[in-house]
């Protein structure tokens, strides 16, 4: 229809409304996590009973980059359709996240309380609505012939 | 520094009236999206800057090279604001204008946060010269001041929330107000 005075729009995604409350969610927890590492970059090691880091900034940094995701999921609540290689990036990051901090309490290097606190919240609870988002952003690319 | 912190609660409790009143009750504005969506997004971004302020000032000192992160929120706060004066001029055209109650208040609240930084300046020139870092140092302040303001973080953070919520146009963003389809006249 372009040329002729119509533009063409990508389709609109399935459960559209559901995928950017959530990422309206995580976009708000993320950033808020962000930058209370930031203040307080010790937090984690005191409520997982860890010894305090001699280098806090570096926990510190971490709540930076991960409140600056929070950015990222914020856009993709904006315009689900077009942020799903963000969620992807962000998806690994919840799935090798949680693997390093297993192999970590199986070395009993962490406590299993760090792993409640840390992955349950940042990674698990997530699984869920990314991956139904990915299956409906993966549905949008399809052509149209196989999305029958 | 604590006349700072009056100053800076005194703004708390005007700002939380010029948000309840004029921007909730008077205007609506979480109910006319997507037209008052520029405002509102600057609105949160500026209520999470005075979360930073109210939750941090009367709890940490913000030493050394944490002075200049200070003062680009600081800054950040004022570029938000000049923003926000020309923003609103677009989206309160349906409604006539601005309110003119609601304009002294933001006039109001403009020469509290100046005077709110010349008690606070020296406070971080002190900052400055200590080491860097963050460090638990509440200063000696009345304490249910310093409460008050922990609690006024908290609640310019929920309106921040509220105000991106329904800047998205998300499910019940517009909660509790009804009008979709054009601003409230003027009687």
């Amino acid at each position: 229809m372009e040329g002729k005075g119509f533009v063409s729009y990508p389709p609109l995604m399935a459960r559209r409304t559901f995928h950017r409350s959530i990422f309206f969610a995580a976009g708000v927890y993320n950033i808020l996590w962000g930058v209370y590492s930031v203040f307080d970059p010790q937090w984690f090691f005191r409520v997982a009973g860890l010894p305090l880091s001699n280098h806090p900034e570096i926990f510190g940094c971490l709540g930076m980059l991960i409140g600056l995701y929070g950015v990222l999921y914020l856009q993709i609540a904006k315009s689900p359709e077009a942020g799903w290689w963000i969620v992807e990036v962000a998806f690994a990051g919840k799935i090798f996240g949680p693997i390093a901090a297993i192999w970590l309490v199986a070395q009993e290097v962490w406590p299993g309380r760090a792993l409640l606190i840390l992955c349950v919240p940042n990674d698990l609870a997530w699984w869920v609505p990314f991956s139904l988002y990915l299956h409906d952003a993966w549905k949008i690319r399809q052509p149209a012939s196989s999305q029958q | 520094m604590e006349i700072a912190l009056l100053l800076l609660a005194i703004q708390g409790v005007i700002g939380a009236f010029d948000t309840i009143y004029y921007h909730e009750w008077r205007a609506r504005l979480p109910a006319h999206i997507p037209t008052a969506a520029p405002e509102l997004r600057l609105h949160a971004g500026r209520d999470f800057l005075y979360a930073v302020l109210f939750g941090t000032l009367p709890w940490l000192a913000w030493n050394g090279l944490w002075v200049v992160g200070l003062g680009l929120v600081l800054t950040a706060e004022i570029l938000l604001t000049a923003r926000d004066f020309v923003v609103e001029i677009r989206v309160r055209a349906p409604l006539g204008d601005v309110y003119g109650g609601e304009r002294v208040t933001h006039a109001i609240m403009g020469i509290l946060y100046g005077a709110m930084l010349a008690f606070l300046i020296p406070v971080m020139t002190e900052w400055w010269n200590q080491p860097t870092g963050l460090a638990f140092a509440p200063p000696s302040i009345f304490e249910p001041l310093r409460w008050g303001l922990s609690v006024m973080a908290a609640g310019v953070f929920v309106s921040g929330v509220r105000d991106l919520y329904a800047s998205f146009d998300l499910p019940w963003g517009g909660w509790p107000w009804k009008e979709k389809a054009s601003f409230p006249t003027r009687p």
